[in-house]
């Protein structure tokens, strides 16, 4: 890594580079803090952008834009009790409590510590520690990649809310879509009705921005948009957090970041998960669990230690193995992909640069997210009264001239609003979306490494009888099954009694 | 007798599904246990689609509370105003270029999007955002990031 030290730092102090960088974050918290948008939207929307970049520049500036949202989340939670994204859900518990006893900076400058430990030190980790699983990753054939992105996508079923077939339903519309096109390998054109604009595939901008953002953007409309919130601006002044404070809850951050940085590695689950396991760990391990809800300063700092540390805890499956960690992620890995570069173990020799210029990009953002947060923390209820009116109508231009810029022609454009209305659909009939962009962008691969594991062994056993994807293709199958089994389990429990 | 959301997200999955298998069937290379080729990941997603189709109905069978709606007709009918909008714009993108119709598109819906949520908007305040998101994606795109925009077929 250290060879990579003088092209990261030339990379760092191009004004180009360092204006995108802040830029990026501050847009990406802009749109972490509203709630209804993400950081995951902002990457999608951006994303096009980036073609005419360099790839360092366009790292930089997507990853920018990535952390900038995951950090910013945790304000909508604590100003308005509701979260800017999933990955804030447990931080409103406290911080909203905490915000109304008259003491928002506080649980705004806990937010804002608590993020950059989380993802300051998980991308160090995630630096240290991805070459090393990329080693590893040299070992694995096609059957282990095959086995790891089915676990990928049965893992976010596992723990998907509710009914566990929509969830299903929403992944295999996904798989159906990543078809569209020739397939891998034997270059057969499926379901491509003779369009020449089908037979390269759909093109992720379009599926993913019409399904995701154009089409939530009109489903918020028809619901009806909220009038600007009223935010009280009381306790913002000064940093409002002393160093005693951060002493006081030392084994819960780091407790929270373990966990943060072991849900984020594992492949499908990301901050969304991370900040609920952290929550409950926190309160269950508390001397004064009666205290969480109320706003105890425990229930912000491990949400938000947690979902950020997720952050480089997604890297390192992203980055060694090409296998993202959460939608996010897998946005990013087709970004990258268009520049270029695609992610796994091969692209530590081959773009070793680019992939520790992530990681650094990633430590000093964070750094850039304390200090923009701490500057402008009393203009934070400002950015959640933006008038909806206002802004969707500028967001859905920005859909539209993204699929544009995508394909360069109207098709797209038009392809991308047959896609607002499946998303649309979708939300009608209450299939989550976050399946889908996992599927979508796994399912490439996923098909060519296993047509080429038949290719090298003609049989379906080597899947099964080779150790680690055995393992891998049993949990698969098991997360499958986990809402036949898990009620099961509970029975027998109850019987044991 | 009305039917449950359920039942009819499920009866549309399954269709779907069946319709997709028929598609599959169509395609040249067989599946083998050698080598499943291109049908076999389409293939499961298919069938997965039926099975979940069913799985969702049978919920919907079982379920016994009425469904909550997600949005009144006048939601429906506001969100599907602003989907023809959009159809619209692009048919002008295609004549008239990104410059011409986006000021109408972004002055149009802010001010359908305000009116609907009841709010009070200066009328030269929706201008001036219409002209100015306009002009700020041209120069972000065009200009800053060397990118191409629709300059419209009349203007060519």
């Amino acid at each position: 890594m250290l060879s990579y030290l003088p092209y990261i730092f030339s990379q760092m102090i191009q004004p180009l580079n360092l204006l995108l960088m802040v830029a990026g974050t501050a847009v990406g918290i802009i749109f972490g803090a509203i709630p209804g948008l993400s950081g995951t939207m902002a990457v999608m929307l951006f994303m096009p952008l980036t073609y005419t970049m360099e790839s360092s520049t366009a790292v930089i500036f997507l990853l920018a834009l990535w952390i900038g949202g995951c950090s910013g989340a945790f304000i909508g939670s604590v100003l308005l009790g509701i979260p800017g994204s999933a990955s804030a859900v447990a931080t409103c518990w406290d911080g909203h409590p905490m915000a109304k006893k008259g003491q928002a900076g506080k649980a705004l400058a806990i937010g804002m510590t608590a993020s950059f430990t989380g993802t300051f030190f998980s991308a160090i980790i995630g630096g240290v520690l991805a070459e090393t699983v990329a080693d590893f990753a040299f070992a694995m054939g096609p059957w282990e990649y095959t086995a790891l992105c089915l676990l990928a996508l049965t893992m976010v079923l596992a723990i998907s809310k509710g009914n566990m077939f929509k969830g299903l339903a929403s992944t295999c519309i996904g798989i159906l879509l990543a078809t569209v096109g020739f397939s891998p390998i034997d270059a057969e054109p499926r379901f491509t009705f003779n369009n020449m604009y089908l037979f390269g595939g759909l093109g992720m901008i379009v599926v993913l921005t019409g399904i995701f953002a154009v089409s939530h953007i009109l489903v918020t409309f028809g619901k009806g948009f909220d009038q600007p919130p009223e935010v009280s601006k009381e306790g913002l002044k000064g940093f409002g957090l002393t160093f005693k404070d951060i002493k006081a809850e030392l084994v819960n951050i780091i407790r929270s970041f373990l966990i943060g940085l072991g849900i984020g590695f594992l492949p499908g689950m990301g901050s969304g998960l991370s900040n609920l396991v952290a929550y409950s760990s926190a309160k269950n391990g508390s001397k004064h669990p009666e205290e969480y809800g109320h706003g105890a300063a425990g229930g912000i700092w491990a949400p938000e230690v947690a979902n950020n540390a997720a952050i480089g805890g997604a890297m390192i499956p992203m980055a060694a193995l090409g296998i993202p960690g959460d939608s996010t992620t897998a946005l990013l890995i087709g970004a990258l992909t268009i520049h270029g570069l695609e992610m796994g173990p091969m692209v530590f020799k081959n773009s070793g640069d680019i992939v520790y210029l992530m990681f650094v990009t990633v430590a000093v953002v964070a750094a850039i997210v304390l200090l923009l947060q701490a500057v402008c923390k009393r203009w934070f209820p400002y950015i959640l009264k933006v008038p909806s009116w206002y802004m969707y109508s500028a967001l859905l231009v920005i859909c539209l001239a993204s699929a544009y810029v995508d394909s360069g022609n109207l098709y797209k454009c038009g392809m991308m609003m047959v896609f607002a209305a499946v998303g649309i659909l979708m939300t009608m009939g209450g299939l989550p979306a976050s399946p889908l962009i996992l599927a979508f962008i796994l399912t490439p691969t996923l098909e060519k490494k296993m047509l080429q594991g038949f290719q090298s062994v003609p049989t379906w056993t080597e899947f099964f009888t080779r150790p680690v994807s055995g393992i891998m293709m049993v949990i698969a199958i098991l997360c499958i099954f986990s809402p036949i089994i898990k009620p099961l389990f509970a029975k027998l429990k109850k019987s044991k009694k | 007798m009305k039917f449950k959301r359920d039942q009819i997200t499920g009866s549309v999955l399954a269709a779907l599904g069946i319709v997709f298998i028929v598609m599959i069937s169509q395609f040249s290379k067989p599946i083998t246990a050698a080598y499943p080729g291109p049908k076999l990941m389409p293939g499961i997603a298919a069938v997965g689609l039926i099975i979940c189709g069913l799985g969702i109905f049978a919920n919907g069978c079982r379920q016994k509370e009425p469904d909550k709606p997600i949005m009144s007709k006048a939601g429906l009918l506001r969100m599907l105003i602003s989907f023809a909008a959009l159809w619209l714009y692009i048919l002008g993108l295609k004549y008239l270029g990104f410059l011409i119709v986006t000021p109408f598109l972004v002055y149009g819906l802010t001010t359908y999007f305000a009116a609907q949520s009841k709010a009070q908007t200066k009328l030269w305040v929706r201008i001036v955002f219409a002209v100015g998101v306009t002009l700020v994606i041209w120069l972000m795109y065009v200009q800053l990031f060397d990118m191409e925009l629709p300059i419209g077929e009349l203007f060519e």
